[in-house]
């Protein structure tokens, strides 16, 4: 009887077995690598969690963040505003709160637009070789000359301000080092032989491109994006840090912490609570893509 | 070893003048009349002027000439090192700038100093003790440290060391040769948190790095012809692991520069990044001008050196 069921047992797996693709044994393996530690998991929950605040803030927010309450000014955290209240009676937890909106929405904007710019930037550079390849590094090179703090603050005040203002900065300090990598990652799977093949069939370069190089340089700039979007978030807190962003009064975390700085001695939650909530998201975006990088493709490890 | 630095010097002129070209057209073609900008600065209206006077204006400033001829006036008053007026204090920009490069270079080499031996110290000793709790506690710390926007955590130093515990001054800058004790206890907040992102991210490269140059297959050989630890460590891990550190201290220095602004402006230090944040909000694009291109000429020549320590420690990188 049980060596009955053993034997049904070990024909079900390997049915299983036989079911199974490489792709979606491929995927199982990267999502158990992914799990598999502590850190990756902990950022994913942590991206999960704000992104859900972002996009339930109005029922998560005790109160307006806009709502000014000038009596209750400056209060520690209470009861009633457990962050305490800023120097216009406004709650500081609602701000938070409202703040990831912003955070989010111009990070994955001058990501995916950086991204849009960067990527067919580098397969060109690659795909053409000679001058194409070299005017666009050396252009690239000297876009990455500058901070990337500096030249996105020097756009997004030129622009005069502004969440598109901030969006188009971003873009333009981000997509340089996108399109590198992209070019990079390009030029070292178009010596594989499977590029070759598809070139002795006969098929275009432009499709050899598409549909041979793209697909294969998909992993590292899956990681370099996850991570890039921790650097625009941090890079926009600093830009509305320094008063360079988003109109007032809209809650923005890096211009929350900068009014808070003139009450440190009084209310030091004020600074604290935004800067903890940067530090969260860009910590969470970091680690996803370290995991990413290492369930992906180790062999990215000290390269990106 | 002489063609590679002469190949890799050319290059980055090829890259400054790209600089230029991209840091003109930026202040140019960017939306606003330059010469209603500067009126509008001067507490005038455009409105003020008529048409003729107004064509004055443009050819006393050479705005009627075309782009081109613009930006061949600019690079030509730049190699005679003159940088134009302050909009706003009508003072030489050259003046103003070389008066805070100084302060920013002291800052910035000391923090560039900080987080490069810290930073490649704890990620061998992350690397050496790797699995530990050692290990363990410093890699989280750096991950961490990699997150945290500099800002933030140059006001909680302040709270915690300056306001609360009152060690350490607040704010300001002085002269090392004014007064050494001062100038040192006000420079150790600001240099430590320049140098945290690269402090943190040199901790995590260094360890991921000489991990990696511990799998290889000379580390086995120097175990099995029986050396010490020490010396195989020493020898061989270090050397060959700290290639990819060096080869990512180009963006660093980048970093640093851009920190410079954010930490200046906390801690209120006259350098080069406060200038730039004061001339921005005001609006005065001749200051902006120069001192993003002095940062930016300042990077590509920070990268021509390391990329020439690079050649040196890696032959196998010169002949690219």
């Amino acid at each position: 009887m049980s060596t009955n069921s053993e034997l049904e047992k070990q024909a079900d797996r390997n049915s299983a077995w036989d079911e199974e693709t490489p792709r979606s044994r491929e995927f199982k393996r990267i999502i158990s690598v992914f799990f598999g530690r502590p850190l990756p998991v902990v950022g994913l929950v942590i991206i999960v969690l704000i992104i859900l605040t972002a996009i339930f803030a109005p029922l998560l927010a005790p109160y307006d963040p806009l709502k000014m309450d000038v009596p209750n000014r400056l209060k520690g955290p209470t009861a009633q505003n457990w962050l305490g209240t800023d120097e216009m009676g406004r709650d500081t937890l609602s701000r938070v709160i409202y703040g990831s909106r912003v955070s989010l929405l111009i990070g994955f904007a001058s990501v995916c637009f950086s991204a849009m710019i960067g990527i067919p930037m580098g397969l060109l550079a690659a795909y053409s070789g000679g001058i194409v390849h070299n005017i666009i590094m050396r252009f690239t090179d000297g876009l990455m000359s500058f901070p990337m703090i500096l030249i996105a603050l020097l756009i997004a005040t030129i622009l005069g301000g502004g969440t598109l203002a901030v969006i188009i900065a971003l873009i333009v300090g981000q997509f340089a080092p996108s399109c590198r990598m992209t070019c990079a990652m390009a030029m070292s799977v178009k010596e594989n032989d499977y590029v070759l093949a598809a070139r002795t069939m006969g098929m275009r370069k432009v499709s050899i491109m598409l549909n041979e190089i793209l697909p294969n340089c998909f992993a590292p700039i899956l990681v370099t994006m996850t991570i890039g979007l921790g650097a625009a978030i941090l890079a926009e807190a600093s830009l509305s840090f320094l008063g360079v962003g988003v109109n007032p009064p809209t809650a923005v975390w890096g211009r929350m912490v900068n009014e808070g700085y003139k009450f440190l001695l009084i209310s030091p939650i004020l600074s604290i609570a935004p800067g903890l909530a940067i530090m969260l998201v860009v910590f969470g975006f970091n680690m996803m893509g370290d995991g990413l990088r290492d369930a992906l493709d180790p062999r990215l490890r000290g390269v990106i | 070893m002489t063609a590679y630095i002469f190949r890799r010097v050319m290059m980055g002129v090829l890259v400054i003048i790209i600089v230029t070209i991209i840091l003109f057209l930026v202040m140019r073609l960017l939306p606003g009349d330059p010469l209603v900008v500067y009126l509008t600065q001067q507490e005038f209206s455009a409105a003020q002027y008529n048409p003729a006077q107004m064509e004055a204006l443009r050819a006393k400033f050479g705005l009627d000439k075309n782009l081109f001829l613009q930006y061949i006036d600019w690079m030509g008053g730049i190699f005679q090192g003159d940088f134009g007026l302050s909009i706003t204090t009508q003072s030489s920009v050259a003046h103003l700038i070389t008066t805070r490069i100084p302060v920013t270079l002291h800052l910035g080499i000391l923090a560039f100093l900080v987080g490069t031996i810290l930073g490649i110290g704890f990620g061998i000793i992350c690397a050496v003790r790797r699995g530990t709790w050692v290990d363990t506690v410093v890699t989280l710390v750096a991950n961490i440290g990699i997150t945290t926007p500099i800002f933030w955590a140059a006001i909680l130093l302040i709270y915690l060391f300056g306001l609360q515990l009152r060690w350490l001054p607040v704010f300001g800058y002085t002269p090392p040769f004014e007064d050494f004790w001062l100038s040192t206890r006000q420079l150790i907040m600001p240099v430590f948190c320049m140098s945290l992102f690269m402090l943190a991210s040199n901790t995590r490269l260094t360890r991921s790095s000489m991990l990696e140059v511990t799998a290889q297959d000379y580390i086995r050989t120097a175990w099995s012809k029986g050396l010490r630890e020490r010396v195989i460590v020493i020898r061989h891990t270090i050397k060959n692991g700290l290639i990819p550190v060096i080869a990512n201290k180009g963006f660093q220095v980048a970093n640093i520069l851009g920190g410079s602004v954010l930490i200046e402006t906390v801690f209120n230090i006259p350098g080069v990044g406060r200038l730039l944040t004061t001339a921005i909000t005001q609006h005065d694009y001749m200051i902006v001008q120069a001192g993003t291109l002095i940062v930016a000429v300042a990077v590509v020549t920070a990268n021509i050196l390391i990329d020439i320590t690079y050649g040196w420690l890696d032959p196998r990188i010169r002949y690219d």
